[in-house]
């Protein structure tokens, strides 16, 4: 196992060390499929991951759709290969963050922020080959020992001090804390470059930076409504436990300049075919929640990456809508009616359209849609209270 | 002696002058005694605990703590106010009342503020049909929702009503598990009992 883990970073360190062996042909660490966790800490680390995922696997929070789940295990397999990637298990989890993880067992979660934030299979390989990297260098468990033997020291350091009369144990923690997320964000950065090592060794083009960028814009744009100042840090803070989003931008775009990285389709249409399916799945928490900005830059950005579609724009009209401002109304019918007239709107789409005409004082176009609505979704869970507000 | 009675008296009576603040403003409400919850009255079947407010205009009753029931009671909130607390006004900004709103809107409404109040990914609404809410036209919200990094599925029954431009709300909530069920048919009697 360790062997393992030194032979990666060593194709790591070969990989992406120097200039001169950057050309070097990137191979994948070999791979156990049945593996055993090795060592009492690995097995109890594995043991109670286990454990976790026994209860995990129930939740409500996860987003039960077949068809996601093996599509999302397909693009995993095209990036780090078919002989690797049956160890994961991807879980879809319903939450507005862009986030995944994957635990040292091979329990991998996929947020439906994450998917909603994405463009293409391209860009969606990078995120799952960056936690597929962190499960194959045994980053957890590395981070596990570290932690252990940091606070191992920090407790003999406290007590030497004590022994002598000096409170060393405020400094001595302040600098074990520090280190950990010094280590952390290394880790970070060894699975961003294995990933990009498994996808130059794919199919797929390396799409990145991109993703870090709009993340940025993304992040500018709510704090701008929220005249909040704008953050572009290009060294992380002492706690920060990842690199931050413009190094990652940086380095990536540094790798994407290489000669052949950019060669390859990078799935976009596929990813728009697989995701279109699920938006509301995937939009949904984005749009009801709290950050209106970010939420219709998710929605413009993927629009011009992957176009239009009914339920694009029924989206953007409940995002309008729900923010309320009599503006906002105004501009969320027009939303609602270009959904209607692409003839792939949700009946939902008609419910917002009879809304906001209803609020803008157009009763008669509200009404109508309104019943068209009860039409499309008789079992609508707000039959009963949409029928009142027709009947008076 | 009489001076170690007299200090003894005193810290008695500290001691009983300083509790109800170490209760965090906790309040028996006892059963089948109307109670008066800023603008609405209820009577309780049986005892509740009255904490503190979740909003301006609310105030939160539980029988075994929030995390397992929890009725909260909303009186007369404005056009331009939230139904809970601004906590953070630059990073969770909660969402206004608008006393335009249409009936089923104040569903879309619920929801926003129930989101942004729990910081909620999952939120369903499973019905929401016409109800009465002190003898007004109102509207039946019944929802399903988990808390982040929780397993357990929660539900909860909310009743919202616009008397006079102004929103009147009550809302119970609890675990799937035993607690909701227990504690549904004495929460809906309360609800449907309320007056202004």
């Amino acid at each position: 196992m360790k062997a393992r883990a030194i032979l990666a970073v060593a194709l790591l360190s070969a990989g992406f060390g120097s200039a001169s062996a950057k050309e070097a042909q990137f191979e994948r660490p070999t791979f156990a499929g049945a593996y055993e966790p090795q060592g009492v800490d690995e097995r109890g680390l594995w043991m109670e991951l286990d454990d976790h995922e026994r209860g995990f696997r129930d939740s409500p929070l996860i987003v039960r759709d077949e068809e996601l789940t093996k599509y999302i295990t397909r693009v995993l397999c095209n990036t780090v290969g078919q002989d690797r990637c049956a160890a994961a298990r991807i879980y879809v989890v319903q939450d507005n963050i862009f986030n995944a993880t994957m635990a040292p067992n091979g329990l991998m979660v996929v947020n439906t922020g994450l998917l909603a934030r994405l463009h293409s299979e391209a860009e969606l390989a990078t995120i799952l080959g960056h936690e597929f990297a962190h499960f194959e260098l045994r980053h957890s468990l590395n981070k596990f020992k570290k932690r252990r033997t940091g606070s191992d020291i920090l407790m003999w350091l406290s007590l030497s001090g004590a022994a002598v009369g000096q409170n060393v144990g405020a400094v001595a923690e302040s600098a074990f804390l520090t280190g950990l997320a010094g280590f952390n964000r290394e880790q970070e950065q060894q699975s961003d470059f294995l990933s990009a090592g498994y996808i130059r060794a794919s199919s797929y083009p390396l799409r990145a930076s991109v993703v870090w960028k709009r993340l940025m814009e993304e992040d500018d744009a709510l704090r701008e409504e929220r005249k909040q100042r704008k953050i572009r840090r290009f060294t992380p803070g002492a706690t920060d436990t990842h690199p931050t989003n413009l190094q990652r931008f940086a380095y990536f775009s540094e790798i994407e300049a290489e000669p052949g990285a950019q060669e390859g389709d990078d799935g976009a249409a596929a990813y728009r075919d697989a995701t279109s399916r699920v938006l509301p799945t995937l939009f949904g928490s984005l749009v009801k929640g709290n950050e209106f900005a970010a939420a219709d830059y998710v929605i413009q950005s993927r629009a011009q990456a992957l176009g239009w579609d009914g339920l694009l724009l029924h989206a953007r009209g409940e995002l309008y809508r729900l923010r309320g401002n009599p503006r906002d109304l105004v501009t969320a019918r027009q939303f609602y009616e270009q959904a209607i007239a692409t003839g792939s709107a949700p009946a939902e789409a008609w419910r917002g359209a009879g809304l906001t005409a209803m609020r803008g004082g157009d009763s008669v176009a509200g009404k109508a849609a309104l019943q068209e609505y009860l039409v499309r979704m008789p079992q609508a869970s707000d039959a009963a209270a949409m029928k009142m507000l027709l009947e008076n | 002696m009489a001076i170690y009675h007299r200090s003894m008296i005193f810290v008695a009576i500290a001691l009983a002058a300083w509790s109800p603040s170490a209760s965090a403003g906790w309040k028996l409400m006892s059963a089948k005694q109307a109670a008066q919850v800023d603008g609405l009255k209820v009577t309780p079947e049986s005892d509740w605990n009255q904490g503190g407010r979740p909003g301006k205009q609310g105030r939160v009753w539980t029988q075994d703590g929030t995390g397992l029931n929890a009725l909260e009671f909303f009186s007369g909130i404005p056009t331009g106010g939230s139904l809970y607390k601004e906590r953070d006004k630059k990073n969770n900004p909660m969402p206004k009342f608008d006393s335009g709103l249409l009936l089923p809107e104040l569903a879309d409404f619920f929801e926003r503020s129930f989101r942004a109040a729990n910081q909620l990914s999952d939120f369903t609404i499973v019905e929401s049909a016409p109800t009465d809410l002190g003898g007004k036209k109102g509207l039946l919200v019944r929802y399903r929702y988990t808390m982040p990094n929780d397993e357990l599925t929660r539900l909860g029954e909310a009743r919202l009503a616009v008397v006079d431009g102004k929103l009147f709300v009550a809302n119970y909530y609890a675990p799937q598990l035993h607690y909701f069920g227990a504690g549904l048919p004495e929460a809906q009697a309360m609800m449907q009992r309320a007056r202004f």
